[in-house]
């Protein structure tokens, strides 16, 4: 499937229009409308058709973890056996604390097989769900799982989907270097 | 980069509702500020105040890459410590780069790819690999994926 194969015409203008974020003003999705080329109620008719499809995930904000006091934040990389995978990344979903939970492909020097993103005010919070997870997975000896707390965050930004969607016209709602 | 500026309970309210969502309806803030028990015009001027604080990172639209044909995939590099701020700064560079970490441990600089094709994934692997001070770099992509959203809990007194 080509990436342009996948969307309409209307769609990608959209999506385009919007890959710096919401326009400011009260009225932000007839400003985006404008943009795009498509009336407001088209605009949200696709909008609702992207999301419907999965295309589009959600339409929401992200909150700068530190400002909510989130010091613990860890990737946790768990060794977990092949058929109780689902389980456990049900199990891992399940639990608020964690924001990502997917299952990668394994290597031999790096065996583990299922990735959580875990967010804890601090690193003890963390820890703690850690252990409660690794109950529940049977992840329970240390060797079974690897908690990389964060030290430094280098780079957090929006995925560049120009090869996809094309360009904006206007970029300036949101920086893609932020 | 800002310090941290004061919450009050209304735009931690106002942050809560944005984070479950922001409605795909003409008059978006009118039906946050109901939400809220607040006004439109309020709800609009600190949403407004929260996203040029940086306090709001992103508002807009999680696009799931692998539907509009990207391909994603994570990277671990294991640097020398003398190399880290370097290496950071060649991976910064890349616009296939959304993420960036230095973590505990090694591999020790986690890094997240979304890039038009694997050839493009593979060649900047190659380009890594390549750099002064990497001992090694490898991904591991997503095979399934389980959760992915991301919503902080703003409790009163964080």
């Amino acid at each position: 499937m080509s990436p342009s194969a996948a969307l309409s015409a209307d769609e990608r203008a959209v999506l385009r229009e919007l890959s710096p974020g919401i326009p400011e003003g009260e009225r932000p999705w007839a400003e985006l409308a404008r943009r795009a080329g498509v009336a407001e109620d088209e605009c949200l008719g696709v909008m609702r058709a992207l999301i419907e499809r999965g295309v589009v995930r959600r339409v929401a904000a992200v909150v700068r973890d530190r400002d909510l006091g989130y010091n613990g934040n860890a990737m946790v990389a768990w060794r977990v056996a092949e058929e109780r995978l689902e389980e456990a990344g049900a199990a891992a979903a399940a639990r608020p604390e964690v924001s990502h939970a997917y299952s990668r492909r394994t290597r031999d020097e790096w065996p583990f097989n299922l990735y959580t993103m875990v967010h804890g005010r601090t690193r003890e919070a963390t820890l703690a769900v850690v252990e409660e997870l690794g109950k529940a997975t049977g992840a329970t000896s240390p060797d079974d799982r690897r908690v990389l707390f964060s030290l430094r965050e280098f780079t957090k930004r929006r995925p560049d989907y120009s090869a996809a969607l094309g360009a904006a016209a206007d970029q300036s709602t949101e920086g893609s270097g932020s | 980069m800002s310090s941290a500026p004061e919450l009050d309970d209304l735009d931690r309210s106002l942050l809560r509702a944005v984070q479950e969502g922001f409605p795909l309806t003409p008059e978006p803030y009118a039906e946050l500020a109901r939400a809220c028990g607040s006004s439109p015009e309020e709800a609009l001027r600190r949403i407004a105040r929260m996203r040029e604080a940086g306090v709001i990172r992103r508002l807009g639209a999680f696009v799931n890459s692998r539907a509009i044909g990207m391909v994603t995939t994570l990277a671990g590099a294991d640097v020398d410590e003398e190399a880290v701020e370097r290496v950071a700064a060649v991976f910064d560079s890349w616009p296939e780069v959304t993420h960036s970490y230095l973590r505990e441990g090694h591999p020790n600089i986690w890094f997240a790819l979304v890039a038009p094709s694997r050839e493009v994934v593979d060649a900047r692997l190659a380009e890594a690999r390549a750099l002064e001070g990497i001992r090694s770099c490898d991904d591991y992509p997503a095979t399934r994926v389980f959760k992915l959203r991301v919503k902080l809990g703003v409790k009163e007194n964080a």
